[in-house]
């Protein structure tokens, strides 16, 4: 059997705002994205509005994306949790939250996500079920670390995002911060996966 | 190396109060488990725990949300100081019909990293046997540790694992 999972790309971004895969081929059926990640910024607390991350394929920056996503949020001093539900709306972008600031610590506190996208490279109409690209991404952080009161402040989002727009193989996504830039660590991995 | 290999795999021959993976190699970048749960005919609890490297001290830190089948969904929160990741692992209730396993899936990204000082984990579970009995969750959390991840223990909340529960860990190039 062929190997149904390659390796693509491995970004490891640093001091910059923006992370991005480019040249993606299109010999693959599906991609996946697995990434962790931390921003250098230390001017914001860290809220679910200063952790994202804001992601666009193709560099398309038009007002041709929705999205729709939940979240919970855990608190130290909060017992239950909060769920958002975001009915979709046209942005020139997607977000999620998984790259916590360094507000609490420099150290301690990260983020990751994973992003699955089928049909990535389908480009005709010959088959709707790809038209805007529909994925799913998961994503998740925490805050500091054992014995601050910070602990336990973990997130997760998951978001099934849809690009209206596209109809054309996504050949390049870009990944970039909405506070500081990247720090030492961050690691983003592409997988391109085969079905047969 | 392939770009994908199944690193460990197993299947219960008969209950146990825990699974062990060890020996996990740290030759990945990323790594992902997959478990089919039940718990024991009998058992009280459907809740399992998932220790890394076998620490038991108070490193973890998880919340999930979930939402179960007949309209009524919910969202739990978690927090940190705790000794084991929860939310990774549900067995599937003791009343479910014989067959009936709780599918997790669970990804820790840079498992093996030896500088980031806090590995998170990210996990989705599904089970359902009807229209009424059906429920899935997902949830994130972290492991306070600068060690790469050489072992995943499964432990319990009161129900041990049934007979036939399996697993698989694969690592991602």
């Amino acid at each position: 059997m062929a190997n149904a999972v390659t390796k693509l790309a491995t970004l490891t971004p640093s001091g910059t705002t923006a992370a991005a895969f480019t040249s993606i081929s299109s010999a693959y059926d599906d991609l996946y994205i697995i990434a962790s990640v931390k921003t250098d910024s230390t001017s914001s607390s860290l809220t679910r509005a200063t952790a994202r991350l804001y992601y666009q394929f193709n560099g398309d920056t038009s007002f041709n994306y929705n999205s729709v996503n939940v979240y919970v949020q855990g608190h130290s001093s909060v017992a239950t949790g909060e769920d958002y539900w975001n009915s979709g709306s046209a942005s020139n972008n997607m977000y999620l939250s998984c790259a916590p600031t360094s507000y609490y610590s420099s150290s301690n506190g990260w983020g990751s996500f994973e992003m699955y996208i089928p049909g990535y490279a389908v480009a005709t109409s010959a088959n709707p079920e790809y038209l805007g690209k529909p994925h799913r991404v998961l994503g998740c952080y925490d805050f500091a670390s054992t014995g601050t009161a910070y602990m336990g402040n973990s997130f997760n989002q998951m978001n099934y995002g849809m690009a209206t727009g596209t109809n054309t193989a996504i050949t390049s996504i870009n990944f970039k911060t909405i506070y500081g830039n990247y720090t030492a660590g961050t690691t983003m991995t592409m997988y391109g996966i085969k079905n047969t | 190396m392939p770009d994908f290999e199944i690193i460990a795999e197993g299947k219960l021959s008969g209950s146990a109060t825990e699974i062990d993976i060890t020996s996990i190699p740290a030759t990945f970048t990323h790594l992902e488990c997959v478990f089919a749960l039940r718990a024991a005919t009998g058992a009280a609890s459907g809740n399992g725990t998932i220790r890394l490297n076998g620490d038991s001290g108070l490193n973890y830190g998880h919340c999930g949300g979930y939402t179960s089948s007949g309209g009524s969904g919910g969202f739990a929160t978690r927090t940190g100081g705790l000794t084991y990741f929860q939310a990774g692992v549900t067995l599937a209730h003791a009343g479910g019909p014989a067959g009936i396993f709780y599918v997790n899936r669970v990804i820790i990204p840079l498992y093996a990293s030896t500088t980031t000082s806090t590995k998170t984990i990210m996990s989705m579970q599904t089970i359902g046997w009807n229209d009424s009995d059906n429920f899935t969750e997902y949830c994130a959390g972290f492991w306070n540790s600068t060690s790469a991840v050489s072992s995943v223990t499964l432990g319990n909340l009161g129900a041990n694992y049934d007979t036939n529960s399996s697993w698989w860990v694969g690592g991602y190039a």
